[in-house]
């Protein structure tokens, strides 16, 4: 399984989220291996990730990405936010967490 | 480590500036010590204005950067507090606390963004960054005091 955390630049707010859903699935004592990485809008494509987190105001910019696969944040540093999404996706995935 | 000090914390009333003003004077401690040049400052701006302020990462909180640029020399972080809140390209993203992240490459800043966002997933730190009445209050958030 992999998520990709996507900003225009891919090294500040991708980077923020990628560490606090790293932290996320620590907490919730995740054992599946998850691959957390962040990249840039220009550079990601479909076939990357399985699912990919993004601030809501570049949703247009992933537009081409499969909407049931993009997550679009409101706010990048709420973690009840992050977390409702996170557990959203590792319950459809049937992924064991806390 | 701290993530930031004294030296690179600012706070105004931030009546009557726009958003590029508080993105620029947010670098200034990081161009006064030579850090970063005014091409990325000018690099960040650009970005905001045409990508939209998905800068704003959470309730009033912005944190500017771009891609790296050959000017930049390290990893560094500045922060400006303005009393007023300000708005990031529209209305819908007002902002008071403006981070100013600039690195050289892609993986030098790893060490800083750790520590910023162990800071603000913690709502009690940012309350007391928001509600900081002083330079010292502001350092005082990241030194755990």
């Amino acid at each position: 399984m992999k998520f990709l955390c996507i900003c225009q630049s891919g090294l500040g707010s991708s980077f923020m989220v990628q560490m606090n859903i790293q932290n996320i699935l620590n907490e919730a004592n995740v054992t599946e291996e998850i691959t957390i990485d962040h990249s840039d809008v220009g550079s990601t494509t479909a076939d990357l990730a399985d699912y990919f987190f993004v601030d809501a105001t570049l949703g247009e910019a992933v537009s081409s990405l499969p909407k049931e696969r993009v997550i679009l944040l409101k706010s990048l540093i709420d973690k009840n936010e992050i977390q409702a999404a996170v557990y959203k996706i590792l319950d459809n995935e049937s992924i064991s967490h806390d | 480590m701290e993530l930031l000090t004294k030296e690179r914390i600012q706070r105004i009333a931030g009546k009557d500036i726009f958003w590029q003003d508080a993105i620029s004077l947010s670098a200034q401690p990081l161009l006064d010590k030579k850090i970063i040049s005014k091409d990325y400052i000018d690099s960040v701006i650009t970005v905001c204005q045409e990508k939209g302020p998905y800068m704003n990462i959470g309730p009033q909180i912005v944190l500017a950067h771009a891609r790296p640029m050959p000017s930049t020399i390290q990893a560094a972080i500045a922060l400006l507090q303005t009393e007023e809140e300000i708005p990031l390209i529209d209305s819908s993203h007002p902002a008071r606390l403006w981070f100013f992240l600039a690195t050289p490459d892609t993986t030098s800043h790893i060490a800083i963004m750790q520590q910023l966002a162990a800071t603000l997933i913690n709502s009690s730190k940012v309350q007391r960054l928001l509600s900081a009445k002083s330079i010292d209050d502001l350092a005082n958030v990241f030194s755990d005091k």
